[in-house]
């Protein structure tokens, strides 16, 4: 901080100093870490954000990233505090009057969240983005309130320079504008709505065909036969069919009905009343896992075909050296498949074969992510980084996600 | 009201000036918006904030900033680190202070101007009756619990007061308002009700993960180090509660007793007889009822000595940190253990470590707590050990075991919880709570805040025309379904009267019969009511509540009235159930019907999903508010069991 000269450049670099312990840190944040996920807290507590003009509507913004725990923000406003900002802006009070504006919103901004680092600058927006551009390139974010049209145009320009990402807002009255300005958004994870299972029912690799091989239905005592999980059922049933169906899928509805007839056909009988297991019933209400396996959606596509994947060079976003490593997969190990995702879902089974298959599971994904982290390796390599760069944890948490990615292009603002 | 606090500016009489707003002319919305007559209005007011959490920080802040002078705010709770995530009038130091008075301070220091009391109480408190509604232009809800909702709900109809009803669940949030007679109440639509589970599936065949974190929440728990009655974990099943009271359950009722410390008994010794008690001895009980294992897989015992970890050794040394002078006050078993990452899921080893850690730190270090604990999902040692307890029950019956992130979520029904939406629903309840005051009613409308990409943010519709078939601001029956022979009055008064229709001092009348609970009773009265609330309703005087029976229910304080029609079945689906009753609103269809589908049609926005849901604040679970409209997806996730109201 530098309130002495309060118009010195101060670094948005500034060590936060931390007074809060990390058990402190998970009780405070709890609540927003079950909206966006312990990694986006991660980025939160990462980002540094830039504030130009403390009005009431941006310090509001900043306010509520305050309490989410940012890195550390530093607000640039040249006026000082008069009658009419005590009326709208509830941070400021009458002893602040004839004050620095930028100085005394960031008093009381630090005071929300003693983890977050505040500084401020007072000048106005426009003046430091003629005499000092640069000023905005350690940014994470910028958020610019209440600026005309030429001032907007210009700070977009420098973000966009410095890769700092732009929110411009605007209030008057009811009324009121929000506008994001980015070039793209890579996103890992995207948290889709609906979570998909990729089984490998119809493809399944040497370990997994092996372990439903092994298995013999008709020689399993009653209590196990009623506990074998049905991902099980349909790797024996689709092998079944394909055999007598010359490798074949059940592509019609007569054949998948006829499918399902098959895996019915198991079922234990007693004096010829079929047992009702409860493992066949949701095998054949998963069914169509078999025919109809997760696919690469269309988003995920073009993010694989995205020009960015295709050259990798020493100045690549860590995000496109790994896209560029997953097409190298899908095209070699893969077979044209995704890294196996690895988790299976919740099924009627006995602890010990639900572990097995787990384990089979797991394991693939594990050996997926290691392939993934060879090209990966590869392409860091040449592009002279160190192969090493980036770690294995984030390779397999990039696997795991791999169905979801998705890559944002927004619309380029007037210029 | 000693701790309560007026932070008057002692400058005009408040009383004097509230009812300003209510003889005055209709102002055009939006234009009066700007306009010197809705600010004197807004000026002259006195509105009433129910809540300082998470809305209700917003909302003070936006009340003040927007002009109004006149504001008293209640609240019971006080102030949580979980809370500074979001409910920015409150520090770091104010942690464990009162939510109201800290708020209305803040506030106040804001616009040294206002005149703002703050209240520390429970809304349910007969000090704030029908009365203490009057004296307000406009009640403005930021509430985080249904009974407390229908609470003030009825006591804003009976005061004819305005309510603006608002809740946030992540990004998701809503406001609506409710004008008696003009607009429908906050009870009109039906609301979800807290997901309940079978006590023999809690007890005796879990299948879900949740099943196991209830268990060890509301069962395993209280008994260990609350009240043993609050635990129905030993004792055989309550008649009429739709289970059979079979000898399954009765097999495994066992003595509480055998959960209390024996004299001179080692913290780590109880927690290790507990650990054989829990996952060994009852496990390998439940296992030899084969009838319960025809169609499920039996569970699996565990073996304790197979699970120590390594720094245990045998015989129940304790593990070096341990040894080396951590305090037996420390408040985490895993920060002994080296556990810190809440996100990972622990083996069954590390839940053993924790199970056995938590049970000897909690006797050690809290035993003045010991006989009246209660699950807190703010208390990190008992997070921890249901964590634990909760993992190694699911490992028994091949359930796939949570992290303690997940597991708190689940056991203290955490609502998520961001500062952004808690302002912008402040901001949408002041502006209609400005319309309220510009009289203009017709423009009130109900907003919904959605976060789908292809959404609009807030979406609006005009707020509902009353339901006819409303029993609480109509005078509709409801029909109540349950087994006259098996529910006692007892179940009646506390699962359907209180429980379900969220009444505090419940009277009831039936035929000749009548009971009535709440202070001044006579000796006798209580002697009396005391025998007649363990009778089945079928079996009470006057020829008992029987099927087809008018049941008269009543609420003085509330100013609530209700007739029941009583619907007896004797066969009763548990799994479907599992509360034991059914209340239906079916009436007769010629007199509500034709209403409500032209309110519908009147009124519903036409093409949009509405999300409907409720409640911040706390963080704590949510109830949807349901809403006319065809499509729409509620927002569910209250497994509580404990009903305490709050405000």
């Amino acid at each position: 901080m530098s309130e002495e000269s309060p118009s010195a450049e101060v670094s948005p670099h500034s060590n936060a100093v931390s007074g809060e312990t990390s058990m402190d840190k998970s009780k405070r944040y709890d609540r927003g870490i079950r909206v966006w996920g312990a990694h986006g807290q991660e980025a939160l507590e990462a980002a540094k954000v830039c504030l130009l003009n403390a009005g009431p509507t941006g310090t509001e913004a900043l306010k509520n990233l305050v309490l989410g725990g940012i890195h550390s923000f530093t607000i640039v406003d040249g006026a000082k505090v008069t009658p009419p900002d005590l009326g709208n802006n509830y941070l400021l009070t009458a002893d602040g009057l004839g004050m620095p504006r930028a100085q005394c919103a960031a008093e009381c901004l630090k005071e929300l969240n003693e983890s977050v680092s505040g500084s401020y600058v007072e000048e106005t927006p426009r003046s430091l983005m003629t005499s000092s551009p640069e000023f905005f390139k350690p940014f994470t974010l910028v958020i610019a309130t209440q600026l005309g049209e030429t001032d907007a145009v210009t700070i977009d320009g420098i973000c966009r320079q410095h890769g700092v990402k732009l929110v411009l807002l605007r209030s008057y009255g009811l009324l009121g504008y929000v506008r994001p300005s980015v070039p793209e958004m890579c996103v890992t994870e995207s948290k889709p709505d609906n979570k998909v299972d990729d089984l490998r029912l119809s493809n399944p690799w040497p370990e997994l065909a092996a372990h439903a091989a092994a298995l013999d239905l008709s020689a399993t005592q009653e209590h196990v036969h009623s506990h074998v999980p049905y991902a099980l059922l349909l790797l024996k049933a689709t092998k079944h069919w394909k055999e007598e169906h010359g490798g074949k899928l059940p592509s019609s509805y007569p054949e998948r009905t006829a499918f399902k007839d098959l895996v019915n056909s198991w079922q234990r009988h007693v004096d010829g009343i079929p047992l009702d297991e409860e493992n066949f019933t949701e095998a054949i209400s998963n069914a169509h896992k078999v025919w109809a396996p997760p696919s690469v959606s269309s988003e995920l596509q073009a993010v694989l075909d995205d020009p960015c994947a295709a050259s990798i060079t020493q100045q690549s976003p860590d995000f496109w050296v790994l896209v560029a490593a997953l097409r190298r997969f899908i095209e070699q190990e893969g077979e044209g498949q995704l890294p196996l995702e690895g988790s299976i879902p919740d099924m009627h089974a006995s602890t010990q074969q639900y572990l097995d298959l787990q384990r089979i599971y797991r394991a693939k994904a594990d050996a997926d992510a290691a392939a993934v982290q060879a090209h990966t390796r590869a392409l860091l390599e040449a592009a002279g980084r160190d192969p090493g760069a980036i770690p294995l944890p984030d390779i397999k948490h990039f696997c795991k996600h791999a169905r979801s990615l998705r890559h944002v292009e927004l619309e380029v603002g007037s210029s | 009201m000693g701790r309560d606090k007026t932070l008057s500016s002692g400058t005009a009489p408040p009383d004097t000036l509230h009812t300003a707003g209510s003889s005055q002319d209709v102002l055009a919305w939006p234009w009066a918006a700007t306009g010197e007559e809705l600010k004197q209005r807004v000026q002259d007011v006195k509105v009433l904030a129910v809540g300082a959490g998470g809305i209700g920080c917003e909302l003070l802040k936006t009340l003040v900033m927007s002009g109004f002078k006149h504001i008293e705010v209640v609240d019971l709770d006080t102030i949580e680190t979980s809370n500074l995530n979001r409910q920015f009038l409150f520090r770091k130091r104010h942690v464990g202070k009162s939510k109201a008075l800290v708020a209305a301070e803040a506030v106040k220091q804001m616009r040294p101007d206002i005149d703002i009391t703050a209240y520390q109480g429970n809304v349910n408190e007969s000090r704030f009756d029908v009365d203490f509604f009057r004296r307000f232009d406009c009640v403005l809800n930021g509430l985080d619990n249904l009974e407390a909702r229908r609470h003030i709900n009825r006591l804003c109809l009976a005061a004819e007061v305005p309510l603006v009803e608002s809740g946030t669940a992540g990004y998701l949030g809503q406001v609506s308002v409710h004008i008696k007679g003009r607009t429908e109440c906050f009870e009109c639509q039906p609301k979800p009700t807290s997901k309940t589970f079978p006590v023999c599936t809690l007890r005796n065949t879990p299948d879900k993960p949740i099943h196991c974190v209830v268990w060890a929440k509301e069962m395993l728990f209280p008994l260990l180090f609350g009240a043993p009655e609050a635990s129905d974990l030993h004792e055989a099943p309550p008649a009429g509660s739709g289970i059979d009271a079979a000898a399954v359950t009765r097999n495994i009722a066992d003595d509480p007793s055998c959960y209390q410390r024996a004299e001179g008994e080692s913290s780590t010794h109880f927690a290790e007889r507990m650990f054989r008690h829990l996952y060994c001895t009852k496990i390998n009980e439940l296992r030899n009822m084969e009838d319960l294992w025809r169609s499920r897989r039996p569970p699996q015992a565990l073996d304790l000595d197979a699970l120590r970890m390594p720094a245990y050794g045998d015989g129940g040394d304790q593990p070096a940190a341990i040894e080396a002078g951590v305090p037996a006050t420390a408040s985490s078993a895993c920060k002994e253990l080296g556990l810190s990452d809440a996100h990972s899921v622990w083996n069954d080893q590390q839940n053993a470590a924790v199970f056995l850690r938590a049970v000897a730190l909690f006797l050690d270090g809290r035993s003045h707590e010991l006989g009246s604990a209660q699950f807190d999902k703010d208390d990190l040692l008992a997070v921890e050990l249901v964590t634990a307890a909760a993992n190694l029950r699911a490992t028994c019956f091949g359930i796939s075991r949570q992290s303690l992130f997940e597991t708190k979520g689940m056991a203290g029904n955490i609502i998520h919880a961001i500062a952004t939406t808690n302002a912008i629903v402040s901001g949408l309840i002041v502006v209609e709570a400005m319309k309220l005051l510009a009289r203009s009613f017709a423009s009130c409308q109900t907003s919904f805040l959605q976060v789908s990409g292809s959404k609009r943010l807030v979406s609006r519709m005009s707020a509902p025309e009353p339901s006819a078939a409303c029993m609480v601001c109509s005078t509709a029956q409801a029909r109540l379904v349950l087994n006259a022979n098996k529910m006692s009055l007892q179940q009646l008064v506390d699962k359907v009267l209180k429980g379900r229709l969220a009444l505090i001092a419940p009277s009831l009348w039936c035929g000749t019969f009548s009971y009535e609970e709440g202070e001044g009773l006579e000796e006798d009265e209580i002697t009396r009511n005391r025998k007649l609330l363990l009778l089945p309703l079928a079996q009470l005087p006057g020829g008992g509540v029987v099927h087809n029976s008018i049941l008269h229910v009543d609420d003085q304080e509330q100013c609530f009235k209700a007739q029941l029609i009583i619907t007896h079945r004797e066969d009763w689906d548990d799994e479907q159930h599992p509360e034991g009753f059914y209340l239906g609103g079916d009436l007769p269809p010629a007199l509500t019907e034709p209403s409500v589908e032209a309110a519908i049609s009147e009124t519903a926005s036409p093409n949009e999903d509405v999300v409907s849901l409720t409640s911040d604040d706390d963080g704590v679970a949510a109830e949807a508010a349901a809403r006319p409209v065809a499509k729409r997806k509620a927002i569910e996730g209250n497994t509580d069991s404990s009903k305490r109201p709050r405000t």
